[in-house]
């Protein structure tokens, strides 16, 4: 099969297309259907436009470089299998590859990251994160309306989302880093989907 | 106990895609999944919502080494039509054997020490038979005299006591001719083509089939684990 081209150009070109894929994923959902099929060249061109997208999600959940690279490569194994069970009515093709590779991503950490005990203010300490920064992530037009929905939110609340969303945190973990009790971060975790669902929807 | 309530099931399936949800929790939850469609509609209108969170961040261009470890990895045999199905779905055990992506070759080599002295019209091609996680377990290559063969066991296949694996050499014609058992134990031996037998083997794809220990091998008698054309180096 063929391979991408090299990393250097590739990055730059895929940046570009996986943007515009984000109004128009109709080429995606065709070479998913071909990757059904076992057409290993769609599947290459997959690769080539998404990857660095996923990538992305990789790397910020699991902040280590190598445990991203696993992460992705048995994410793309999975949706070469799989492929044939994407339900386009159901997801877009870029929605649900980020399912997988999140799945993947959490699954990994969890592996290596043993449950935090939130009255152990040594490994309370080591999970301090700014996984709930968002001053380097760019919303697109179309999706400006989560940012909006997400700025409705108290700030604890949003904090705890973003935390959990993009470091995979768990409550406990949470309650740690935030010094706050478990069934506080619980509630606010509660109240911010419920929140944001209502101003989405 | 799966719940009824309507806005709980919807909570979990929030904090399954948010993350939160984690442990046996989330485990139960993904049984649930399986066959609770609103569930899953649930989950799929949650994996929506928080999207474009992830679509937001920068996005970061791997390394090609994970392109390369993919292609390995998916890269099994290239027979027609829906073999690749039948590949992975039937063979119980021998799921886990799976051909190499070409990719794959270039790092062996160096494996291989491969006779530089000897000559002859097969020598410098090979064939590598690796398990599902692309873990290779032999090496097959040509030994530079025609007829004769290098197997090199990289790692044991972890056979059941009952079963083998035979190796094949298997013509466009259908015609296949073994080569002898593909052994368990790390190291070297050297097989050859049935005496008489008047065929070009760099012709012949190479194949590996699973055969019950001790019985008379005339024809791969199983469906084939394994098919691949010689690789040249």
């Amino acid at each position: 099969m063929s391979a991408p081209t090299s990393s250097a150009c590739a990055s730059e070109d895929n940046t570009e297309v996986a943007r515009s894929f984000d109004t128009d994923s109709s080429p995606l959902f065709d070479l998913l259907a071909r990757t059904a099929l076992s057409d290993q060249r769609a599947f290459s061109q997959l690769y080539q436009l998404t990857s660095a997208k996923l990538f992305a999600v990789a790397i910020r959940i699991l902040k280590h470089e190598e445990r991203a690279e696993e992460c992705l490569q048995e994410a793309f194994v999975n949706i070469w299998r799989q492929a044939g069970t994407y339900n386009a009515d159901k997801s877009a093709p870029m929605t649900w590859m980020t399912t997988v590779v999140r799945n993947r991503a959490l699954d990994l950490l969890r592996q290596r990251r043993p449950e935090v005990q939130a009255d152990n203010p040594q490994v309370l300490e080591n999970f301090r994160d700014d996984s709930d920064r968002t001053d380097n992530v760019a919303f697109a037009d179309e999706h400006r309306r989560l940012e909006d929905c997400l700025g409705e939110l108290k700030d604890a609340q949003r904090r705890c989302v973003l935390l959990a969303y993009y470091g995979g945190h768990t409550h406990p973990e949470l309650a740690a880093q935030l010094q706050v009790p478990v069934g506080t971060v619980k509630t606010w975790i509660r109240r911010g989907l419920q929140q944001l669902k209502q101003c989405l929807d | 106990m799966r719940p009824r309530d309507q806005q709980l099931r919807d909570h979990l399936a929030a904090e399954y895609v948010l993350g939160t949800l984690h442990g046996r929790a989330r485990r139960r939850f993904e049984r649930w999944l399986e066959d609770d469609r609103e569930l899953d509609a649930a989950v799929a209108a949650w994996a929506a919502r928080l999207f474009p969170l992830a679509q937001a961040l920068p996005p970061v261009a791997p390394s090609a080494r994970v392109w390369g470890a993919i292609s390995t990895r998916i890269g099994a045999v290239q027979t027609p039509a829906t073999a690749r199905t039948r590949w992975w779905d039937n063979i119980g055990f021998w799921r886990s054997l799976a051909a190499t992506a070409a990719s794959l070759v270039v790092v062996l080599a160096v494996l291989l020490a491969l006779p530089g002295r000897e000559q002859g019209p097969a020598e410098g091609h090979m064939v590598m038979v690796a398990n599902r996680q692309a873990e290779p377990l032999w090496v097959v290559s040509a030994s530079g005299q025609q007829n004769r063969f290098k197997v090199k066991t990289l790692r044991p296949a972890g056979m059941a006591p009952e079963k083998v694996c035979v190796l094949w050499l298997i013509w466009p014609d259908g015609y296949a001719a073994p080569l002898g058992e593909l052994p368990e134990r790390i190291g070297s031996i050297d097989v050859r083509m049935p005496k008489g037998l008047a065929r070009d083997p760099m012709r012949a794809q190479v194949a590996v089939s699973v055969e019950s220990a001790g019985a008379p091998v005339t024809a791969p008698s199983r469906e084939l684990v394994f098919k691949g054309p010689w690789v040249s180096l």
